[in-house]
């Protein structure tokens, strides 16, 4: 027997054990495309629902826009369902040049090369571009992927303080005896959705000689005057050596991703990150939404200048409520509740008002640091998000929390 | 019971013990010190000889040799780090501790 029940038995144990920790994730059946307004059926067997989404990545609206998907059906039509192969064999098509090709010119990069997902991006790149002599000095705070990646690599590893300049600085001077220095950060910070400091980070690069790495998974399409990202927002647009983005968020939400910067950098990634070279090429129709994608968002700005509105009334709305939200320029909201259970209650609470938002405890987010994340999109209108505020009212008055700081919360409701 | 014996070593002259000294003298580092004596010793030094044989015909450079490792794990993640000294293994264990300090969002 291969399956034998000491075997079964011990996997059931430790998934109890998720269980009883309050870890497990149970996942949610979406019966309609995702929008603003999504029909969902939670617990399995319960009757379906109409909620206003507000966790989703769909940051522009594009995930079901009619004209993206016309062109991933005409992509689909013309390119085939899939490619059955990694690109290097047979699975490159021009259609995935002509996408990196789009992707380097809006990013503002060197060259482009397309991954299965950002995760793989992350996964590979360092890798690929670091060895032993190298040193990887990362924000405490980056993505797991960018975990992952680190860990996969021979170079050393070391972290500054989040946002820590003065810290990052001193790492530098630490590291001078190394050959190669890769600061790493992310653009947007999943957690509290704050920016990094780019400018102050490529400012430190030239001084220290190091390279600079940013996942800009959460701004690819929106953060920034046009869009770029994070570095057009800080005005170091053109200077950051390896940019990693998804196709999965704003840029349409399908899946997909890139390693984007200096034309060596990307060329080694070709050569040698395993991701890359040992998994499938991204389907022809998500090559071909997202080249529609680009065309929508290269000159026309009014979808992030809908989701920077959006954002901004919505931070206003919550703040007039008494919400104690995190500060930040990014669409992503945390609504600081701090204790665990009260996190998962408001968000019980919220899914029967009519809202979707998911609550975040440890160990996603730091001990005492529970949170709703709320994500805006340009798929909101104006109606959504009112509706979306009378349901906080109306819950955060249930709880007892409106007006109250992050002491008095923590004094009723403990951490 | 293991016997306890106790060995008398005269200082080489003018040598004084410092903290790292008195460090080095701790029950985990000598029982780390005499295993690594041990190793050396080992019956099946041979065998890892021939190992090693192997891999560098097969084109690997291998390099071993005796090294301080320190560990970490808390739930599903384990951090491991092997360095020339202790400090320097348990520094780095710790930067490495740090990127986990929480998941994170997706």
């Amino acid at each position: 027997m291969t399956y034998s029940t000491p075997i079964r038995e011990g996997y059931r144990q430790e998934l109890d054990a998720i269980r009883e920790a309050g870890l497990f994730k149970q996942e949610r059946s979406i019966h309609s495309p995702q929008s603003a307004g999504i029909r969902v059926e939670f617990p399995e067997g319960a009757p379906e629902r109409d909620v206003i989404n507000f966790c989703a990545n769909n940051y522009l609206g594009l995930s079901s826009h009619p004209d993206v998907i016309a062109a991933a059906h005409a992509g689909l039509d013309a390119r085939g369902y899939g490619m059955s192969s990694v690109r290097f064999i047979c699975g490159t098509q021009d259609i995935h040049h002509q996408l990196e090709r789009k992707l380097t010119e809006f990013l503002g990069t060197e060259d482009t090369l397309l991954f299965p997902s950002c995760m793989d991006a992350n996964a590979g790149v360092f890798e690929a571009v670091l060895d032993a002599e190298d040193v990887m000095i990362a924000d405490r705070l980056v993505h797991a992927s960018i975990v992952d990646g680190m860990r996969l690599a021979p170079a050393v590893r070391d972290t500054y303080k989040h946002s820590d300049m003065k810290h990052l600085e001193r790492k530098l001077q630490e590291h001078q005896d190394k050959r190669r220095r890769l600061i790493i950060t992310d653009g947007v910070f999943s957690m509290d959705g704050d920016l990094a400091k780019l400018d102050e980070i490529v400012a430190l690069a030239r001084q220290y000689d190091a390279m600079v790495f940013v996942d800009d998974s959460h701004a690819s399409g929106f953060i920034g005057r046009t869009g770029r990202g994070t570095h057009e927002h800080c005005g170091v647009f053109g200077e950051i050596d390896i940019i990693t983005t998804t196709l999965g968020k704003g840029l349409g939400g399908a899946s997909g991703g890139c390693v984007s910067g200096r034309a060596e950098i990307v060329e080694m990634c070709r050569q040698k990150a395993r991701p890359y070279l040992f998994s499938n090429t991204v389907a022809p129709m998500i090559v071909a939404g997202t080249l529609k994608v680009l065309d929508l968002i290269f000159t026309d700005t009014s979808r992030r200048d809908k989701l920077e509105w959006n954002t901004e009334y919505w931070r206003q709305g919550l703040i007039d409520l008494g919400f104690d939200i995190k500060q930040g320029d990014s669409p992503i909201v945390p609504v600081m509740l701090y204790n665990a259970k009260l996190a998962q209650d408001v968000s019980r609470d919220l899914y029967d008002e009519g809202v979707y938002a998911i609550g975040f405890f440890f160990p996603v987010v730091p001990k005492a640091a529970a949170r709703i994340r709320t994500q805006l999109s340009a798929a909101h209108d104006k109606e959504h998000l009112d509706k979306g505020l009378a349901a906080f009212a109306k819950v955060g008055a249930k709880h007892g929390i409106l007006g109250l700081g992050k002491q008095e919360i923590v004094d009723r409701f403990g951490t | 019971m293991l016997d306890t014996r106790t060995i008398e070593l005269a200082l080489p002259g003018g040598m004084t013990l410092g903290d790292l000294d008195i460090d080095a003298l701790d029950p985990d580092t000598m029982r780390a010190v005499l295993h690594a004596i041990f190793g050396c010793c080992d019956v099946a030094r041979a065998d890892a000889e021939a190992l090693r044989e192997t891999l560098e015909t097969n084109g690997w450079t291998v390099r071993q040799g005796l090294t301080w490792v320190a560990c970490a794990e808390r739930g599903d993640v384990t951090e491991r780090v092997s360095a020339p000294s202790r400090c320097e293994a348990v520094a780095r264990l710790r930067e490495y501790a740090l990127l986990h300090e929480a998941e994170g969002c997706p």
